[in-house]
């Protein structure tokens, strides 16, 4: 199954190709950098409260997802196949200024390699940079690298924050940043579009053959860092809709506006994360609001680094026939560096239903993941 | 400036075979121990160099952060500027990210990850060895880079850090 949208890479590949010669002469041009990073997780639901059903053709019992956009549940049964990944990414540098970077996922819920980005980058100036293309959606602070496991302390971003039916999109993008004294700024704009074909993620409305498309897609986000703090605030708006193809009854379209405010303090060995995010949804005349917060607290002793986490996330909605979702989960996560590029995570979580989802209930999963980059 | 007093050394009683030296002394003679070794360790020194055309002289710790972070791009007085590494593993590298930046080798790996793996930034070109940082720094003003002190030739100057 091909959840992530074939990308149209001609454009892309014509206009760098196109400005490249201009650039050959350069010292040193062009030149390929290329890097990759893999997440190998094995998890599983240790004990749970009363039975959830799989929503999965075939498959029995509750589960836990740890990855809504693909997918990712846990069971009763040890597995490696929710969250584990790998990618590999090549830049291609046509001159100081002028980039091309593309990067393949794979992932043990879909074994067809996905495009994941592919763009053309230009350097307007020192502070300015456009990229145009294949990206993923800067939705909350950890969305554009949520693949890169060795980058962050937990085994996944928390799911309460991240979890949505579209994580990448085609279009175009402004990035500035500067300096101030001790303050960095980096700010941009961006706008585009997102088909998923045959959405993982419309598995939770019983839907296995559902295109979600994310049209309109407009946002904005800022990040500062100065000092020990790093805040990072986001507006995005798009226009969601569905297909299902094996019955049109269950098609709808939505409004979506959804905002989050990132703060995060280093203190050298002790470090704090937390982000706070509502995504609110209009569909025939009803409005859904899903505020999601997460607060994790780390502390570094040498090569270990162990992290305690609570997250929430509460549904409310004016659609009477809609049952609103609401869970909390606490969390604690051990990490190890092995080596400098390369970790080990053991992550317990107590997953705790206020009100639930016919396929989940309180459960406690157990994950043990190795992160590399190269 | 201070002189410290003299310091009496520490005689072995052949009777008892038991140290003789003031508790004072002892302290004193370790703090003067942890200052040797400071200076052992300035001795064998990670220095930070651009090439001799630079007109840069001297940076802020916040400012040098600020280039190895890929978050300036260019020197406080306006060239372009463009960091280089030594290979990872190498003690200038730890020395440098550790006592520059504060961080270890997998802290700057984690960052650089999240930066590279979304088109934020590029971690700095990795040369092979101290004579080829030198021999690159040296030939464009655009690079800065750390090295041994041992390594620093007159093509390259080194910056103070304040």
């Amino acid at each position: 199954m091909t959840t992530l949208h074939r990308p149209r890479l001609l454009p892309a590949l014509a206009l760098a190709l196109l400005a490249a010669p201009a650039a050959l002469a350069e010292d040193g041009f062009p030149a390929v950098k290329f890097s990759g990073f893999a997440s190998i997780v094995a998890g599983q639901i240790v004990n749970h409260a009363a039975p959830g059903s799989d929503p999965e053709p075939g498959k029995s019992g509750p589960i836990y997802l740890a990855d809504w956009s693909n997918w990712g549940a846990y069971s009763k049964t040890l597995s490696l196949q929710p969250e584990s990944r790998a990618g590999a990414q090549a830049v291609v540098s046509f001159s100081e200024s002028l980039r091309f970077t593309g990067q393949m996922v794979v992932r043990g819920t879909d074994s067809t390699p996905a495009l994941t980005w592919a763009y053309v980058a230009y350097d307007l100036s020192p502070e300015w940079e456009l990229q145009v293309g294949r990206k993923r959606i800067p939705l909350y602070y950890y969305s554009d690298f949520q693949d890169i496991g060795f980058s962050y302390p937990w085994v996944s971003p928390p799911p309460e924050v991240y979890g949505w039916d579209a994580t990448n999109y085609n279009g175009a993008s402004l990035r500035y940043k500067t300096v101030l004294g001790s303050t960095t700024v980096a700010a941009s704009v961006f706008g585009g579009k997102e088909t998923v074909k045959e959405s993982r993620y419309m598995i939770s409305a019983g839907l296995s053959k559902a295109d979600v498309t994310w049209s309109n897609i407009q946002g904005g986000d800022l990040e500062v860092t100065k000092d020990w703090l790093t805040v990072r605030g986001v507006f995005i708006q798009a226009d969601p809709s569905v297909v299902d193809r094996l019955n049109s009854a269950n098609n709808y379209q939505q409004k979506m506006t959804a905002y989050g405010l990132a703060a995060n303090g280093d203190f050298g060995n002790l470090f704090v994360l937390t982000e706070f995010a509502q995504n609110n949804r209009t569909s025939a005349g009803y409005e859904t609001k899903a505020p999601c917060y997460t607060v994790g607290l780390g502390y570094r002793l040498g090569k270990w680094t162990p992290f305690l986490n609570f997250a929430e996330y509460r549904e409310t909605t004016t659609n009477p026939s809609y049952a609103p979702v609401s869970y909390m989960r606490p969390s604690l996560t051990l990490r190890y560096d092995v080596a400098s590029s390369a970790s080990l995570k053991l992550q317990v979580d107590r997953y705790l239903e206020y009100r639930g989802t016919a396929f989940t209930t309180d459960s406690t999963v157990v994950r043990l993941a190795l992160d590399v980059v190269f | 400036m201070f002189r410290p007093d003299p310091i009496p050394n520490p005689t072995l009683d052949p009777d008892t075979m038991e140290w003789t030296m003031t508790v004072h002394a002892s302290l004193r003679n370790a703090l003067l121990l942890l200052l040797l070794l400071g200076g052992a360790s300035v001795q064998a020194q990670t220095v930070v160099i651009v090439s001799t055309k630079n007109p840069v002289s001297k940076l802020t710790a916040d400012q040098l952060s600020q280039l190895f972070l890929g978050q300036a791009t260019t020197y406080y007085s306006g060239g372009r500027a463009e960091p280089l590494d030594q290979p990872e593993g190498t003690s200038s590298r730890q020395e440098f990210y550790g006592k520059y930046l504060n961080k270890s080798q997998a802290q700057m790996k984690a960052y650089w990850s999240k930066l590279a793996f979304s088109g934020k930034g590029m971690s700095p070109m990795v040369l092979a060895n101290s004579s080829e940082v030198v021999r690159k720094v040296a030939e464009n003003p655009k690079y800065i880079s750390y090295v041994d002190k041992s390594a620093v030739d007159a093509s390259v100057k080194v910056l103070t850090i304040q």
